[in-house]
């Protein structure tokens, strides 16, 4: 076993500062492991070893790959959620003109009620009205005639105010609804956006190391292989086992 | 008859019809839940939104930051291949 095949598992430093004072604290106490994975004469730490002037980046990198998570957004989700905030705006306006449809034909049919029903019963009313105070009531004069028609109209300008009144109300609260909705929708865009940008500057960052190590570091296929031990393993220590003969296998390829 | 007697009449006359229609000419409650449906708590969907923005606020700090680093090894594994040619 060579120099180089002992040096620190953690960082680059040459063997002769590992028992010196001038070793990182935070490594001293870990000699034991040191010594188990030394023992193994692993695979991982040659290759470590001969690209000692790389292993700072690789550190880094491990971090940022831990750092930036497994889970893989592809980038149609951006446009997706897009096309879904597009689509409830035009839902959002299908509804309004649904309802403004809806009170037109509401309209429609106050005056015909108005004209139908209300204008006979209001006569009938003002027939029985005369003929209680003793007048002729077959007789309509001039000014009886404009009087009915003055609260006729009133009748259904009043009610035609309060279908507006509740239409206006009704497409407030539809608007209301519909912006929460598509504002929320939004705020996922914007997650998912971000998380996309996540996993393209990851994506970006392991090629380059791949590339940079003239592809004996593949930082993407090892953490595949975690993911697929993680899905298998039943638990923790096999997890790690495993995941450390994949890692195996592909640095020695 | 005076005019304030006719007014009387017609008082008498509308009175007596709108007691008879005015419910025929209103939405009911079908109609309205039709129209709006009810169920969208909005404070709710409001406390939902911030934390899903401070969410986005963390990521987009992450892709900055992956970013930079992928910046930093790039310049490493440069400055390292001219180390190892030097």
């Amino acid at each position: 076993m060579n120099n180089g095949d002992k040096s620190c598992y953690k960082c680059s430093h040459a063997p002769n500062f590992r028992s010196s004072k001038r070793h990182p604290p935070l490594h001293r106490n870990s000699e034991q492991t040191r010594q188990t994975l030394v023992s193994m004469n692993c695979t991982f730490q040659k290759t470590f070893s001969k690209a000692r002037p790389l292993l700072a980046v690789g550190c880094a990198l491990i971090a940022a790959f831990a750092f930036a998570g497994c889970a893989s957004i592809p980038s149609e989700s951006v446009a997706l959620s897009r096309g879904i905030g597009d689509g409830m705006q035009k839902q959002q306006q299908a509804h309004i003109a649904l309802v403004n449809l809806f009170f037109n034909e509401k309209k429609w049919k106050l005056d015909n009620w108005i004209e139908d029903v209300y204008a006979p019963e209001f006569i009938k009313n003002f027939r029985e009205a005369l003929k209680a105070k003793g007048e002729n009531p077959d007789v309509f004069t001039g000014e009886m005639m404009s009087g009915i028609v003055i609260r006729i109209v009133k009748a259904r300008d009043q009610r035609q105010a309060e279908l507006d009144k509740a239409r206006i109300a009704i497409i407030e609260r539809l608007n209301a609804n519909y912006g929460v909705l598509i504002r929320a929708n939004a705020e996922l865009t914007a997650l998912l956006e971000s998380a996309v940008k996540v996993n393209e500057s990851t994506s970006s960052l392991l090629a380059s190391v791949k590339e940079g190590t003239v592809g004996k570091i593949d930082l993407e296929e090892i953490g595949k292989k975690f993911d697929e031990q993680l899905l298998k393993a039943g638990n923790a220590a096999d997890t790690t086992i495993g995941f450390y003969e994949s890692v195996q296998e592909l640095i020695g390829k | 008859m005076t005019d304030e007697e006719l007014q009387e009449l017609l008082d008498e006359a509308e009175k007596k019809t709108n007691e008879s229609l005015a419910k025929l000419s209103s939405l009911t409650d079908s109609e309205l839940e039709v129209l709006v449906p009810s169920g969208i708590d909005q404070k709710a969907m409001n406390e939902l939104i911030e934390i899903v923005q401070a969410a986005t606020r963390s990521t987009e700090q992450k892709a900055k930051a992956i970013k930079s680093i992928a910046n930093l090894t790039d310049l490493a594994l440069k400055l390292a291949k001219k180390a190892a040619t030097a």
